[in-house]
């Protein structure tokens, strides 16, 4: 690890900040998926034949997916470059 | 029903099919053993070298127990859509994997710790009231998990062989007997083998079991359309029954994960992953593949079942159809129902008994995780700690052995007594999906000491003791299990003041016991720390500190 990446790398700039965005955002569908978000779908309506709420409930968990992947590729592998120098 | 007692096929094959698959997890766990080596870190941790295959699929396993194939299909079947909503708890759990996970293995790497109590007592310095503390976290977790696993097998038993007077009993016996068998043989090694196989087949199941559901409906179009026949309480919040209102759904979709996280089990498989690779690539397996699975497997399973088996409102509330008998049974039934007459009587029967099959690997893998780290806690904790402190490592192995068939023993007991419905008992092991919310409540109070420990570095041991003490008093006291223990005696008691106390509030906010827990354990935690700051050992001192990027500020 040279020491210019390590800055970045191990949890500060613009990973500390991708972090805490993507935690908003977890946050946020969780708040929008099984919190008051629900409030708005919340009828025995359909959507292309689905029920709403489940249509509603599988739309957040592909914008879950979403944010796990980002997370995976950028944050957690950051964050395991770092690990790379612990004792084992 | 007559698949399964009528015609040659229907009956050897379904025996001949569950044979093979227990003496195979029989062979896997004595695989297990040949491999282990001698001592308890490779008793309870296999070493610390599990790879990232088997680390996910046990972490995966050991999530998944039979609330996923019998529990979550037997609420959608009672409450209807709304509990797809509740299947995006497990994207939150796959994200602690990571963001918790990570640091406890590191910890757990330098501390060199076996248990949760081990890194919790540690870092606080508590090694007796928070120990104590910790394992009954542990046993009020375990406990009521073993029984949903054990019950799931008296309900598989009781739906493939009807005319059997004692197969609920037998089937609970039976799973019991081979899941505490092949722990005391081999450990965790076999235990995550055996974890790595039943993952694939519970994964395999509940696709499988939506797959059925939705060609007996001829196809996803015709699945869609016999859904717009189902009344209003079932397409919405708060469900059939109003349980599910939003307060509820939310703390649940919040704290079950967490909670079923941060449990011992899971600890402990977080100490014996490989390193934090193995822990990124589970977490990401496990959000994609599992909330997909409960989405598009589990619950067409229960919505399908609402319309082949409508639910019958009676004056005692929602009842399951008739053909149904439990709620928890409405996959086993449709499979037995529709699967011959679909795939012929072979196949279909094929078909059902490689779902029985997945259902028992849902249950055995929880099952055997959380009574293996029982035993750990048990034995480390409160045998080798306090009761036997000079015991050799070999004593201790043997003694968590016993451990593990006690508490089997003592799990299935309940559940035979409860299956009997003049028992008091029986309401609280009603549901599967009731015992689950159940255990959380109290595994999900560590979270104010876990997040500190690995993040915060704040609190003391006051703080720690004295808030999850009281977290779990209060969540205790918002269970089932409370008017259970202690029952009201006399209208003018003070027992009874407390009792309509805590329904009021309660009813006023209807959140899960875990949420009512969490308050006043993160105010005493606060207040207690901010009261005892000078007691607090700096992280440096306990030896096992992280810098605040999780890592160690020093280097051995």
């Amino acid at each position: 690890m040279d020491s210019d990446a390590t800055p970045d790398r191990c949890g500060s700039g613009r990973t500390r900040w991708l972090s805490r965005t993507l935690f908003i955002c977890v946050l946020i569908s969780m708040l929008m998926a099984v919190g008051p978000g629900l409030i708005w779908v919340n009828r025995p309506a359909f959507l292309f034949g689905i029920p709403l709420v489940y249509a509603w409930a599988v739309f957040w968990y592909f914008i879950l997916c979403l944010i796990a992947t980002v997370a995976y590729f950028t944050v957690w592998a950051r964050a395991e470059a770092c690990d790379e120098d612990l004792p084992r | 029903m007559n698949s399964f007692t009528s015609g040659d096929s229907s009956v050897w094959l379904p025996l001949t099919v569950i044979a093979a698959y227990l003496v195979g997890l029989l062979i896997i766990g004595w695989l297990g053993h040949r491999a282990s080596r001698s001592g308890e870190e490779d008793y309870y941790l296999a070493g610390r070298g599990q790879g990232w295959m088997i680390s996910t699929l046990t972490i995966m396993a050991t999530f998944l127990s039979s609330f996923a194939l019998l529990g979550a299909p037997g609420m959608v079947y009672r409450e209807g859509v709304v509990f797809a909503l509740v299947s995006l708890n497990v994207p939150i759990a796959g994200f602690c994997i990571y963001a918790l996970g990570r640091r406890i293995w590191q910890l757990g790497r330098r501390g060199g710790y076996v248990t949760q109590a081990d890194m919790i007592c540690d870092h606080y310095g508590s090694p007796v009231a928070l120990r104590i503390l910790v394992t009954i976290v542990g046993v009020l977790f375990v406990v009521p998990y073993v029984m949903m696993q054990i019950k799931a097998g008296g309900d598989l038993a009781a739906v493939l062989f009807p005319r059997a007077s004692l197969g609920f009993e037998i089937g609970a016996i039976l799973l019991a007997i081979v899941t505490a068998t092949y722990i005391m043989v081999g450990g965790m090694r076999s235990v995550a083998w055996t974890d790595a196989v039943q993952c694939v087949l519970l994964v395999a199941g509940m696709m499988l079991a939506g797959a059925a559901m939705i060609t007996a409906f001829g196809g996803i179009g015709g699945f869609l359309a016999e859904l717009k026949a189902l009344p209003d309480s079932s397409l919405t919040a708060p469900g059939t029954t109003g349980q599910w209102n939003l307060l509820f759904l939310f703390t649940v979709c919040v704290f079950m994960p967490i909670g079923g996280i941060i449990q011992p089990a899971q600890w402990m498989r977080f100490y014996a992953a490989s390193g934090p690779q193995a822990l990124r690539r589970g977490a990401i397996v496990f959000i994609v593949v599992l909330t997909g699975c409960f989405l598009f497997g589990i619950m067409p399973v229960g919505l399908g079942g609402q319309v082949l088996y409508p639910l019958l409102v009676t004056p005692n509330g929602v009842e399951p159809a008739s053909q149904v008998g439990d709620f928890d049974q409405i996959l086993l039934v449709v499979m037995r129902d529709t699967a011959p007459r679909l795939l012929g009587t072979t196949m279909g029967t094929l078909c059902t008994t490689l779902l029985i099959v997945a259902i028992m690997a849902a249950s055995m893998s929880t099952a055997d995780s959380n009574l293996h780290a029982l035993s750990a806690l048990l034995t480390r904790d409160i045998y080798g700690a306090f009761l036997r402190p000079s015991a050799s490592a070999v004593e201790r192995l043997w003694i968590g052995r016993a451990f593990i068939l006690m508490t089997t023993i003592a799990a299935l007991l309940v559940v035979l007594v409860g299956r009997n419905p003049a028992s008091g008992l029986s309401g609280f092991i009603q549901m599967i999906v009731g015992l689950a919310l159940f255990a959380v409540a109290f595994s999900a109070q560590l979270l104010p000491i876990t997040i500190d420990i690995l993040y915060l570095r704040w609190g003391t041991k006051w703080g720690a003791t004295l808030g999850l003490a009281s977290g779990l008093l209060t969540a205790f006291c918002f269970t089932s299990l409370f008017p259970l223990v202690f029952p009201v005696r006399g209208e003018r008691s003070w027992l009874a003041s407390i009792h309509e106390f805590i329904a009021s509030t309660a009813a006023t906010f209807p959140m899960h016991p875990a949420a009512w827990g969490m308050i006043p354990n993160v105010v005493v935690f606060v207040i207690a720390s901010l009261m005892t700051r000078k007691d607090h050992r700096l992280p440096l001192e306990s030896g096992n500190a992280l810098e605040s990027d999780g890592r160690p500020r020093s280097v051995r």
